[in-house]
């Protein structure tokens, strides 16, 4: 028996070291509270980049210390969900989140979300002049508009000046239509040397690339209001139809490519062109520097149009929402975009038309190129999840379809006919 | 003769076996020492070797407290490896060598947990947790731990695998319950016990799931979520950094591992029963 | 020694007839043992499944709670095919089991017949930290860098082999890879386990298996099998238990594909929980899951304690 008292004495100790800790811990933050005094905390969560945007915090938490004060916690983009979940079921959310547009949706549909218009009048942000239009129109669930754009990621063409050199094409034109980027990757193919013009992975990056296609050859993923599945229709066929050409029929890309390869043959000078989201844009620039060119894709289909990746904002109706917080979220909003320059220092797209119309902005020449896509580019339906988790079928069926195990027609109408019976479990 | 040969054999093997697993490592050390545009281009000896990624863990800012991370890491971990090495060692040895009611029922509810995901766990535990206050504290990152149902049942295993003679012979002594537990039960099981202690240490140590929900500010990361965090970008991950962190990160377990090595090998044969 | 036996026999096994107040107490004094672990065990194990099957039980969103009782309904709807949950969850069953069947045999084969090599090997203290350290790699950095290793095209590998295989792309390679990074990854974590079992056999069991020649394997099957029993059913659970809850590597090495053929239940039930916010279903998904692997679980328990015992 004295035994086992001493182990409970051990044990007791143990917790005793462990409560000290975490008291301490506590107390830590007691005490940041109190010496800024006591200014409303405002909690923002974020999956989105950080590069600029913790400067951009700090400053304003010094701007308007002892009034407001942002806490910024981010977190790896995959792990958003159960993040953000687990909070929300313990009623301990964040007040405002950045995410991808439509994962918005969910917590729009459950009433969970404040109206964005009234706290940005708080903040004297004028949503029409300041957001370009893509971003901002397309963005209502029932008619009522929930978030804002924090930064852009639109899909973009690269290629490799040097490769162009060596195949005798001129490194400053990259092709403008179909015909010439398959004229180009032909030229630029020599499959036997392991050289590719252009790699067309059966799976990344098509929740980008597939998007694009399919709007440049005048079609819709889906219909957001009525649910409908639309990516089946001629214009998708055509869209699947050329990816898959570009491994099968023309041969400018090589079979079974894995996750990656694309960039990574790329950065080795074993692919010539890339097709695929901004996201690349700062290594292949470390990389290549000059020798890199960057443009809005080529004509494909019949038109010019991108599919712009994003970041939005949304400000949870949590019980501890007052007037007084949203209106320091307003302040936080419009000092955020007066700001966004130093996004544009940090890689980060803004969109802010102020800041992309200014001259300062035209020390980022790449951003430039890139900004020229949010004014034709398109976002994705506002369906919950669209293209993140709900898009699983579409882009399973397509990789099996590039694996040349399905028809690309066969492929979209699979996909399709199983998305359609998912729309009706999805919130609505 | 033919045993020498066959020692230079089994040598041989092995080497070899180690080979096959060291090759992967070899990328890691290599792609730790690259920069980001030369990550995966293919040269196992980086033709331009570069330390800055290690450097940047030194020069950590304050965003990113690499080495409190570390300490809150190997104090975690260690904390819920002690603890669960204590309790387990004393429910298992009940479970496998006492007899009192419904000792059966209690093995088979032990067991039966192991069975259920974690995903279905996820929130219930979070909630019950932010009911108590205590997110984003070390009692968050030790505790869920403590209950290790795993331990008990490695341990139930050992303990069967103990030979009756030696605890009938204590018996005999009329030694008490509790002595039986710490005077023999424990010193024949060392191996096990470190076993065990060394594994829950590595997967404490190694968790992220639940470390990444529970805790919210920057100070209370572990080390794998803060290694995550600072080398998964939205669409691409930071690979030189990613690997550079990885190999600073495994250092304590290796540690561990080299200073458990000992006790790993003490058979029975060497513990010797007083 | 007989007489010894019986003594000891009484001392712990008393007949039922005569429970007097010391077998009470003696009885009370064997359960103190398990208290500390039952209260941590009821704390955040046994509390936390319970809430569980209580969201199982009810249509339930993770942001508003209940949203109504949903009774066994949600259990239901996964054995009606006509819904999208019955048909990932069987579909995710299915690719799990494929894993797990060709996983396990090798995570308990392998590490059982190195374990026995390098317990008897010279210059153990050097190999086994080598043969452990993958183990204490996370997630991230293993499939980070397989993902790189089984690059079709100039991947480390293939470039190693001067071949073209489509590792990550195709089946049966894709099941193939991931089998192949797990065992690397999870192997060591089995061998220190049996090794530590291996400490525990007589010193004649091993002096006998150390004979040399096909003697020695013999023994290793016909002596030091069986009496590692114990310590192989706990592997063979464990590993069966890990390997039904792949997740990661699916997820980071080949994203589920090709089509969706390395989709994991685990995989299927995160989405549904997390993302289509259908926690209730998602919950049913994972005690469904959990039944099917205690039943698997128990079968293997009593198949590799006692299969071996005569």
């Amino acid at each position: 028996m004295n035994r086992i008292h001493q182990l409970a004495l051990a044990v007791l100790s143990i917790s005793a070291l462990l409560g000290t800790t975490g008291i301490t811990a506590s107390a830590d933050a007691a005490q940041v509270h109190r010496a800024s005094q006591a200014p409303m905390v405002i909690n923002f969560w974020s999956s989105g980049p950080t590069q600029g945007i913790t400067t951009i915090i700090s400053n304003f938490n010094k701007a308007y210390k002892g009034k407001y004060q942002i806490n910024f916690r981010s977190f790896p983009y995959t792990n958003e969900t159960e993040i953000v979940n687990s909070a929300l079921s313990a009623h301990r959310g964040p007040d405002m989140l950045e995410e991808s547009l439509t994962p918005s949706a969910p917590y729009a549909y459950e009433g969970l979300e404040m109206p964005i218009e009234p706290i940005l009048q708080m903040g004297k942000v004028n949503p029409k002049a300041g957001f370009p239009s893509a971003m901002w129109n397309g963005t209502q669930v029932k008619g009522v508009h929930y978030v804002v754009p924090m930064a852009g990621l639109p899909t973009l063409f690269f290629w490799n000046k040097t490769l162009f050199k060596q195949a005798g094409l001129n490194p400053n034109q990259p092709p403008r239509n179909q015909a010439e980027f398959i004229k180009d990757a032909k030229a630029l193919t020599n499959a036997k040397k392991g050289q590719w013009g252009y790699v067309q992975e059966p799976a990344w990056p098509n929740p980008f690339l597939f998007p694009s296609l399919l709007a440049q050859f005048g079609g819709k993923e889906a219909d957001p209001v009525t649910r409908k599945i639309l990516f089946n229709s001629q214009a998708g066929i055509k869209a699947l139809t050329f990816e898959y050409n570009t491994i099968y029929k023309w041969k400018v890309s090589p079979v079974n490519a894995s996750a990656n390869e694309n960039y990574n043959l790329f950065l080795s000078g074993k692919n010539a062109m890339v097709m695929d989201g901004a996201y690349q844009y700062p290594p292949f620039l470390t990389k290549f520097g000059k020798n890199l060119g960057v443009a809005l894709l080529p004509v494909i289909g019949n038109k010019e149009a991108d599919f712009l990746g994003q970041n939005y904002l949304w400000v949870f109706r949590n019980p501890s929402m007052t007037t007084a917080k949203q209106k320091g979220i307003g302040l936080f909003l419009k000092y955020y975009y007066d700001h966004s320059m130093t996004l544009a220092a940090g890689g980060i797209l803004p969109v802010w038309v102020p800041t992309l119309h200014s001259k300062a902005f035209l020390k980022y020449p790449a951003l430039v190129q890139e900004s020229k896509a949010l004014y034709t580019g398109f976002l994705n339906p506002l369906i919950p999840n669209w293209g993140t988790t709900t898009g699983t079928y579409l882009y399973q069926d397509i990789n099996l379809a590039l694996l040349n195990k399905l028809s690309p027609q066969q492929a979209l109408t699979q996909a399709a006919q199983k998305m359609q019976q998912e729309m009706a479990t999805l919130l609505h | 003769m033919t045993r020498k040969y066959r020692r230079v054999l089994v040598i041989l093997l092995l080497t070899m076996i180690s080979l096959l697993i060291l090759y992967p490592f070899a990328w890691m050390i290599s792609t730790s020492l690259k920069n980001l545009t030369d990550a995966y281009n293919g040269q196992l000896i980086p033709s331009h070797p570069t330390f800055a990624n290690f450097l940047a863990i030194l020069n950590a800012g304050a965003d990113t407290p690499v080495l409190r991370w570390l300490f809150n890491s190997i104090f975690v971990s260690l904390t819920a490896a002690v603890i669960v090495m204590i309790v387990d060692s004393m429910a298992a040895f009940a479970l496998a060598r006492l007899q009192f009611f419904g000792r059966t029922f209690i093995f088979y509810l032990v067991i039966a947990s192991l069975v259920v995901p974690f995903i279905a766990l996820l929130i219930p535990l979070y909630v019950e947790f932010a009911n108590a206050n205590l997110l984003d504290s070390y009692w968050v990152l030790i505790l869920p731990y403590t209950a290790n149902a795993f331990g008990v049942f490695l341990l139930y295993q050992f303990f069967l695998g103990i030979p009756k003679e030696l605890e009938e012979a204590a018996y005999i002594d009329g030694i008490s319950k509790f002595r039986l537990w710490s005077q023999i039960m424990v010193p024949l099981s060392i191996p096990a016990l470190t076993t065990l202690g060394l594994l829950t240490f590595m997967n404490v140590y190694n968790d992220f799931f639940w470390p990444l929900v529970s805790t919210t500010s920057v100070a209370m990361r572990t080390l794998t979520v803060g290694v995550q965090i600072m080398a998964v970008g939205q669409y691409n991950t930071n690979a030189p950094l990613l690997m550079s962190l990885t190999l600073f990160s495994i250092i304590p377990m290796l540690l561990a591992f080299l200073f458990a090595q000992r006790q790993l090998t003490q058979g029975i044969a060497t513990t010797g029963i007083k | 020694m007989a007489i010894q036996e019986v003594a000891v026999q009484r001392s712990i096994r008393m007949p039922r007839k005569r429970i007097t107040r010391r077998v009470v107490f003696d009885q009370i004094g064997s359960f103190l043992f398990v208290v500390p672990f039952l209260i941590a065990f009821i704390l955040f194990i046994g509390y936390p499944i319970v809430y569980g099957i209580y969201i199982s039980l009810n249509h339930w969103n993770p942001i508003v709670g209940s949203m109504g009782w949903a009774g066994l309904g949600q259990y239901a709807d996964l054995f009606n095919m006509q819904t999208l949950a019955a048909q990932q969850f069987w579909d995710g069953l299915k690719n799990t089991s494929i894993f797990v069947v060709i996983s396990v045999p090798l995570l308990v084969l392998i590490p059982l017949i190195l374990a026995f090599i390098l317990y008897r090997s010279p210059l153990k203290n050097l190999f086994r930290p080598i043969f452990f350290f993958p183990s204490v790699l996370s997630a991230t950095a293993v499939t980070s860098v397989w993902t790189w290793l089984l690059q079709t095209q100039g991947g480390g590998i293939n470039n190693l082999l001067g071949l073209n295989i489509p590792w990550l792309v195709e089946q049966p390679w894709a099941w193939i890879s991931i089998d192949m990074a797990t065992i690397w990854w999870s192997m060591g974590f089995n061998l220190v386990i049996i090794y530590a079992g291996l400490t525990q056999l007589p010193a004649s069991t091993l002096e006998a298996a150390a004979i040399d020649g096909a003697r020695s394997m013999r023994m290793f099957v016909s002596i030091v099998i069986p009496q590692l029993r114990h310590v192989i059913a706990f592997v063979v659970v464990t590993s069966t238990i890990a390997s039904f809850n792949l997740f990661a590597q699916s997820l980071l090495m080949t994203g589920g594909g090709p089509g969706s053929s390395t989709e994991s239940l685990s995989m299927y039930i995160y989405n549904q929980g997390f993302n289509a916010m259908h926690m209730g279903s998602a919950s049913a998904m994972s005690y469904l899951m959990g039944l099917v692997l205690a039943i698997v679980s128990f079968v293997q328990y009593r198949l590799t304690r006692e299969g071996n015992e005569g």
